[in-house]
């Protein structure tokens, strides 16, 4: 029931950040995600992308044409937020018809390049996924750049007994070809729904 | 002293042993994965262990992938007659550095989630609590080995009142 509750503070947070941008488009758009309007434009953002398909280089935070790329910000020694989410997205890909699927790819952006370096990162995010990319800086700006194109955050305090935490944003985005910021879904999003939008989108287009 | 304690979460009827200290009184029954709600992914049997007023339910550590600091371990704790508290979780040296209790909140302004270790995890009478994703969790921090799918990771639970109460978490990837 909490993860519920947490869903719902979710949809509250979204809420005063969407009346906050003028209010969305909910009803039109027909997702279950929140939307934005004006549609954010985080194509022109790039980062390294340490996985098969980067190999390091700076690769553009958009999908490949006629795909869709879900993008999330994380790190990967996070133990309950991240890969809650991460198998949440995993579930909902495997509910789609194998057309739809191949046409995703599912990026982590790490928030935590310190930790985890790129071996990490490629090791962690291959758990989840057949066709992924994992961004990974550490030149901090960049990443400060990429996330305020989203809309992430996150930041780190001193934990007991040495080490940090990270606090984070925990929004799973989805990003068109065009590098148009389609919806975003809060954590604990129902795996059904993040299914259906992916499957709303990659059917009737945008047309936005 | 044998009492049959009905759970009125799961429905299960379970053996606990009363006055048995070191005794585990634990019992596995396989039960379909119909049984479980909400959007919790569906499990594919129901491990009840029971002991004192502590009944658990369904625990389970989070498989990640090869070579992770951390992980997380969930189940739901009813405190049957009185209310409890979980006030430490453990595991094996072997296995991590150390356990925590861990709530994961979420900022209501900034929707930025966060985690905040505990110190208790009250139980409250008759009641149960979950251990659930984005809510309570024991947080198994430093891993020294791989957590597989299917492997059974023991946890050493310490409740105010119950005392220890040892749980076998099967490794789920899901």
């Amino acid at each position: 029931m909490s993860r519920l509750m947490i869903a719902i503070a979710g949809v509250l947070a979204g809420a005063v950040m969407l009346a906050g941008c003028g209010g969305g488009e909910q009803q039109q758009t027909g997702l279950k995600g929140f939307t934005r309007d004006p549609i954010p434009q985080v194509g022109n953002v790039s980062l390294p992308d340490v996985g098969p398909g980067g190999a390091g280089r700076s690769v553009p935070l958009r999908a490949a044409p006629g795909g869709l790329l879900v993008v999330y910000f994380g790190f990967a020694s996070c133990p309950d937020i991240c890969p809650t989410t991460l198998s949440d997205v995993r579930a909902a890909l495997k509910r789609l018809p194998a057309d739809q699927r191949t046409r995703v790819q599912v990026a982590m952006v790490t928030v935590d390049p310190k930790r985890d370096t790129a071996a990490v990162m490629r090791k962690y995010v291959d758990h989840f996924f057949d066709s992924w990319r994992a961004y990974r800086t550490t030149d901090s700006a960049a990443l400060a750049k990429a996330e305020k194109a989203f809309g992430a955050s996150h930041s780190t305090t001193p934990a007991k007994g040495g080490g940090y935490d990270v606090v984070h944003s925990a929004f799973t985005y989805v990003v068109d070809d065009q590098g148009r910021l389609l919806v975003e879904w809060p954590f604990a999003m129902p795996r059904r729904d993040i299914s259906a939008d992916l499957s709303t989108i990659l059917e009737e287009g945008t047309n936005q | 002293m044998k009492t049959i304690i009905r759970s009125a979460l799961t429905g299960i009827t379970v053996a606990s042993i009363a006055a048995a200290s070191s005794a585990i009184a634990g019992a596995h029954s396989g039960m379909p994965a119909s049984t479980t709600t909400g959007s919790m992914p569906a499990m594919t049997k129901k491990t009840v262990v029971a002991k004192k007023n502590i009944v658990i339910t369904n625990p389970w550590v989070r498989v990640v992938p090869p070579g992770s600091a951390n992980t997380a371990a969930y189940m739901s704790i009813r405190s049957v007659r009185k209310s409890d508290a979980l006030v430490r979780a453990s595991v094996p040296r072997s296995l991590a550095m150390k356990t925590e209790l861990h709530l994961s909140t979420m900022d209501p302004e900034t929707g930025r989630m966060a985690m905040v270790q505990q110190k208790r995890v009250g139980i409250p009478r008759n009641r149960t609590r979950q251990l659930k994703m984005g809510s309570y969790h024991v947080m198994i921090m430093g891993l020294k080995k791989n957590v597989r799918a299917g492997t059974k990771v023991p946890i050493t639970l310490r409740f105010l009142r119950a005392g220890t109460v040892r749980v076998l978490a099967v490794a789920k990837d899901m």
